[in-house]
């Protein structure tokens, strides 16, 4: 799998904390975000910005898990899986989170838009669209169409951001896939 | 409405909820692979049927240190169905317990509740 192109970076982001690359099903991401907890517990921080933190990872590994394109079953894996990476790491006093995965290239120009968005939002703006989308949401909970977050993941992203959300699309593959990044500090 | 009850586990928070004394608890972290088969039974138990008395009371207690996003609208949703039956006449007293040092929790709370009527909502901060 490509390596994501923020981690190749020199300046201290290149040995993250934690890293998973290659497969990744529910039973990895329960894994991962165990990894995450007991490392964030580790750590010195107010409580605010260990819950930021904590909720970032989830939040991408979660998207990456849902949004992600999958692979064809085997049958050796009966499920469907998704390929990915996913890392947590510190530089400069702030810890940042990144994902790589595909998705499918009809689905960038609509992601972009999303990601460009709430790049331009204040947070006063975030949170009145997090509390929008929650009453919509809340409303048709479980229905088709919303998606496991009914858009909350972003909103949530967002909002826990310390600086603009950092992203990328690079052309993946010839029946155009692409390779989405997403980089969060918080 | 219903009992019902759902043990802790590390991925879901315990949930109680007994007519009888007319309460409700939520207590732990919640970020389940599929909130809908979490929350379903949960909603399912707390919808009286239309045959069956609406209770005077209910006591919600919400301590959640954690909630993802797909959760959060789950939750938003059992919240909408208590602003429901408030409306209905039963008297819910939504209690939001959340960590005093953790502002994320306490605005998970307000934006929750938002603009949910009926509920009488109060915001417990709890010391470390």
């Amino acid at each position: 799998m490509t390596n994501l192109p923020h981690l190749a970076q020199p300046g201290g982001d290149a040995r993250p904390d934690l890293h998973h690359a290659g497969d990744l099903t529910w039973r990895d991401f329960s894994k991962l975000v165990d990894q995450a907890k007991a490392h964030l517990a580790a750590q010195t921080m107010p409580p605010a910005r260990r819950h930021r933190v904590f909720s970032t990872f989830v939040e991408m590994a979660y998207n990456v898990l849902h949004h992600a394109v999958r692979s064809e079953p085997k049958a050796s894996e009966p499920w469907r899986l998704v390929k990915a990476e996913i890392a947590l790491g510190h530089a400069g006093g702030a810890i940042w989170i990144a994902t790589t995965n595909l998705v499918d290239a009809r689905q960038v120009p609509a992601l972009e838009r999303s990601v460009r968005a709430l790049r331009a939002m204040a947070p006063e703006e975030l949170r009145a669209a997090y509390r929008e989308q929650l009453a919509r949401a809340g409303e048709r909970a479980g229905s088709a169409g919303a998606g496991p977050g009914g858009g909350l993941g972003l909103l949530t992203i967002a909002r826990d951001a310390a600086r603009p959300i950092e992203f990328s699309f690079a052309p993946a593959t010839a029946d155009g896939g692409a390779l989405f990044s997403l980089k969060v500090h918080v | 409405m219903r009992s019902h009850h759902s043990p802790r586990s590390s991925l879901t928070p315990e949930v109680t909820l007994d007519p009888a004394s007319g309460s409700l608890q939520i207590t732990g972290e919640c970020y389940p692979e599929d909130p809908g088969v979490f929350f379903g039974p949960l909603l399912a138990a707390l919808w009286p049927a239309p045959s069956d008395p609406r209770p005077p009371r209910l006591d919600a207690t919400l301590r959640l240190s954690y909630v993802n996003s797909a959760s959060t609208m789950w939750l938003r949703r059992l919240l909408s169905v208590l602003d429901a039956l408030a409306a209905e006449g039963t008297a819910v007293v939504v209690s939001w317990e959340y960590d005093a040092e953790d502002d994320v929790s306490l605005e998970l709370g307000q934006d929750l509740t938002y603009e949910l009527r009926n509920l009488l909502v109060n915001e417990r901060p709890l010391a470390a």
